[in-house]
């Protein structure tokens, strides 16, 4: 990175001289300095066809995947692979919302009502940041996931009936029953508190915070699960693509990772919106909870420096 | 075109599964879901698109995967100048805005259903996004 300043970074500026050497610099660059290993492209899709199916059946961005594997294995530095991430969950969250948003599982004003917080709390994420050690912050982010494996495993909350004074409720037809289902929405007020968090613990950590949005709208909001994915899926799209144009801007999209990745990413979360329509509410229950699990281990071990 | 192909194709899936295609439903939220689903259809269609142009341009020497990416005038001149790293950039750049334009599409469709609340709503977000970028690009 550091190592390269091409014109990459001056692109944006263009004398007519200026704009022929880019394109000219950018043949050189793809012919001379750089040649993707196969094996990397390889890992690289599989991985994001993963990343893409966890996302988009779980509500979940790939990212707590997909930065591992690419700084790790590949080798790619912390930034870099951070932007790669980002893109791939804004295509995770828009190539399940086709489905999702089609079938009806998408509560779009629920989402855009909670995704004020959220947004919220990953703008003053930096400013939290001053004011806490980031190890405080895994800390804190390790107990709430253990806190929230152990209520998933209590019986899901009775669904709220729809309150016909409040346009957040929502119903869709649930493909296990065949029966449509319409809910209510509980708790508003808590679910925004938890949402600007959500948004806050994001902004920090990188994570996209579906880990967080998924429970609190299941469990403390009374959203039934289908409903929780979806819209928390919705919302990490939104938070993601904000941090992508900036990354983007900044060079820190590098087609090499981020062209495979995406492309492995609409291929995985095609056919993770179709395996999630096909297993039980309670399967996605159980799946889910091993993710959290990884997650809780995960936040704990950078907790303790490791 | 392409993409009313894709959402015709998408549709044609959901009433296989049993739904009802929306048509029994007054709910207002569903002329929303139309207007988002087509924006999303139309982003993710144009970014991939841009995509596969790109490495067929790279298959046929065009250029290749390249480590950085090119800002909007500089990706323009090189699509123009028919080389893969100009349509790379322009894909990504598509995907990542696909977003910010369900987020307007949103605002537009709760105007056209009068729903002003969530016209203020909608366009909280939409700020905040803008003012994150600002912040984030200084």
């Amino acid at each position: 990175m550091g190592s390269t300043p091409t014109s990459g970074t001056n692109l944006g500026g263009f004398a007519a001289g200026g704009r022929q050497a880019a394109v000219d610099g950018r043949s050189g660059a793809h012919t001379g300095r750089f040649r993707t290993p196969v094996i990397t492209l390889i890992v690289l899709v599989l991985v994001a066809v993963a990343a893409g199916m966890l996302g988009a059946m779980l509500g979940v961005g790939g990212g707590i995947v997909i930065v591992p594997v690419l700084t790790l294995f590949l080798n790619v530095p912390v930034k870099s692979a951070i932007g790669t991430s980002l893109v791939c969950v804004v295509v995770t969250s828009s190539a399940s919302q086709i489905v999702y948003v089609a079938r009806g599982f998408t509560n779009s004003r629920l989402g855009m009502t909670l995704e004020v917080a959220t947004t919220l709390g990953a703008l003053v994420g930096g400013v939290t940041a001053i004011l806490v050690s980031g190890r405080a912050i895994f800390a804190v982010f390790a107990a709430v996931l253990i806190y929230v494996l152990f209520s998933m495993e209590r019986k899901p909350p009775p669904l709220l009936p729809v309150d016909p004074r409040s346009a957040l409720g929502g119903s869709f037809v649930d493909p296990d029953t065949g029966r449509e289902v319409a809910y209510g929405v509980d708790h508003l007020p808590g679910g925004l508190a938890l949402s600007f968090v959500a948004g806050n613990v994001s902004g920090l950590l990188g994570v996209g915070g579906g880990a967080i949005k998924v429970p609190v709208m299941s469990l403390l909001m009374r959203v039934p699960l289908r409903a929780a994915i979806a819209t928390s899926n919705l919302m990490i799209g939104v938070t993601a693509a904000t941090g992508a144009l900036i990354f983007f801007g900044r060079g820190l999209v590098e087609p090499r990772y981020a062209v495979p990745a995406a492309l492995g990413i609409l291929v995985g979360a095609q056919l993770g919106t179709r395996v999630a329509n096909r297993v039980s509410a309670a399967l996605l229950r159980r799946v889910f909870e091993v993710l959290l699990a990884v997650f809780a281990v995960q936040m704990a071990l950078k907790a303790f420096g490791i | 075109m392409v993409d009313d192909g894709q959402s015709g194709g998408l549709r044609g899936g959901d009433e296989a599964a049993g739904r009802d295609g929306g048509g029994g439903a007054d709910r207002r939220a569903t002329n929303i879901d139309v207007v988002v689903h087509h924006t999303l259809v139309a982003g993710v269609v144009l970014g991939l698109a841009l995509l596969l142009v790109g490495l067929a341009l790279s298959a046929a020497g065009r250029g290749g995967l390249a480590v950085h990416s090119l800002k909007a005038p500089a990706a323009w001149y090189a699509a123009l100048h028919l080389r893969a790293g100009g349509f790379y950039s322009l894909g990504l750049l598509a995907l990542i805005l696909t977003p910010f334009i369900r987020v307007v599409g949103s605002i537009v469709a709760f105007a056209a259903a009068r729903d002003w609340r969530f016209v203020a709503i909608t366009s909280a977000v939409l700020a905040v996004m803008v003012v994150s970028i600002v912040v984030g690009a200084a």
